[in-house]
């Protein structure tokens, strides 16, 4: 899973959003470290619909803009969290090992 | 207004359903920046490349893939077929010579795998050091052409083995999007301009420089036309450039198929290259 998508699921784990609302999500909850492209999020969305990870949520227009709602589908919460599973056994390889004195000093 | 000319990246259908929705998005997030702009053209491009190989990113490669090895082919075999004719060859080495235009039929006709073992039957009559790229048989070079002579046996190498090879990576059946691809009727074109031009009948740059410029045109509409001018290009500029050492007059041919190569790099680096979502 790529982190464009990861954190698309992860944006959508409180509850639907539309287009610039995940974007603005996942910026929050990655502390500003992720900037999701707009190209890149809306190939994302495609391919997470395709796969039924994400289903579409409504539609309305605001200020003149229309705005898609999408939400997470039960195997896109299985799924973002399986990948979170999978980080944190692989971090944990890592971080269980005794540091270097080099990298300590 | 930019934003908008960068949905034009997207197929018709999809630009038709999403692009407001995209454009407010856009919109929201602070307007079409450089980065902003360049994610756009690539998620479209890509976007058509999924809708043209039926959303997967091997069958475009394994057919742009049989796209290159059929042009190469054409090249091969009339290349090879031409210099016999005019001295009159006896039918046997005709028929050795014309073995790539067979294959090429082959894979038009969608039969791949029977296609491979033409290209493989000519490889082995030029190891054997009967049938020569461009040459007549039997033909000797003047003492200071010999230059030529080594360039050609190179040629064969090529343009032999390289057929064969794209061939192998393009083995499954082909997708039936494949067929209506308009690309493929280039190759036919690329043949009568061959038959008018008279280099042809040696390196054939120009015709090639010609398609992969075309196909890299088109490759923006088609991810499996950039997989095809790559592979198309980069053995003919492999080729032409030392030639061009040899021979000044080829220049601009040279300037046209060493550009043709680079970019069509970079038309599949960003069609095809990794960083694709999800």
């Amino acid at each position: 899973m790529t982190e464009p998508t990861y954190f698309t699921l992860a944006a959508l784990l409180d509850g639907s959003l539309h287009g610039y609302g995940i974007v603005r999500r996942a910026g929050e909850i990655s502390d500003g470290r992720v900037r999701l492209r707009v190209g890149t999020l809306y190939g994302a969305l495609e391919r997470l619909m395709e796969q039924g990870l994400i289903a579409a949520d409504g539609e309305e227009i605001v200020d003149g803009r229309a705005r898609r709602y999408y939400r997470l589908t039960d195997a896109g919460d299985a799924a973002v969290r399986a990948e979170a599973e999978r980080m944190r056994a692989a971090a944990a390889i890592v971080r269980r090992r005794p540091q270097t004195a080099e990298s300590t000093a | 207004m930019i934003a908008r000319l960068a949905l034009l990246a997207y197929p018709p259908a999809y630009r038709r359903e999403r692009g407001a929705e995209i454009l407010a998005t856009l919109d929201e997030a602070g307007g079409a920046g450089a980065a902003e702009l360049w994610s756009l053209i690539r998620s479209g491009i890509r976007e058509r490349g999924v809708q043209a190989t039926g959303g997967s990113m091997a069958a475009a490669w394994r057919s742009g893939c049989r796209l290159a090895a059929l042009v190469l082919l054409l090249v091969t075999g009339f290349a090879n077929l031409q210099p016999q004719m005019r001295v009159g060859s006896s039918p046997r080495w005709m028929l050795a010579a014309a073995l790539p235009l067979g294959a090429a039929v082959l894979v038009c006709l969608g039969r791949h795998r029977l296609a491979l073992v033409l290209p493989a039957i000519s490889a082995a009559l030029f190891l054997h050091g009967s049938l020569f790229f461009g040459m007549q048989i039997g033909q000797s070079w003047p003492a200071d052409q010999q230059w030529f002579a080594s360039a050609y046996r190179v040629a064969d190498a090529i343009f032999l083995a390289l057929p064969a090879a794209l061939l192998a990576v393009g083995w499954s059946d082909p997708e039936p999007s494949e067929r209506r691809s308009l690309a493929w009727l280039l190759a036919p074109v690329l043949l009568a301009v061959m038959a008018l031009d008279y280099y042809a009948t040696t390196l054939a740059f120009w015709p090639l420089g010609a398609l992969v410029v075309v196909w890299l045109a088109f490759s923006l509409l088609d991810p499996r036309l950039g997989v095809a001018a790559f592979a198309t290009a980069t053995p003919t500029a492999l080729l032409v450039l030392p030639a061009a050492l040899a021979a000044p007059q080829y220049e601009y041919a040279v300037a046209l198929t060493a550009g043709a190569a680079v970019a069509a790099c970079g038309a599949l680096a960003c069609a095809l290259g990794p960083g694709r979502a999800a």
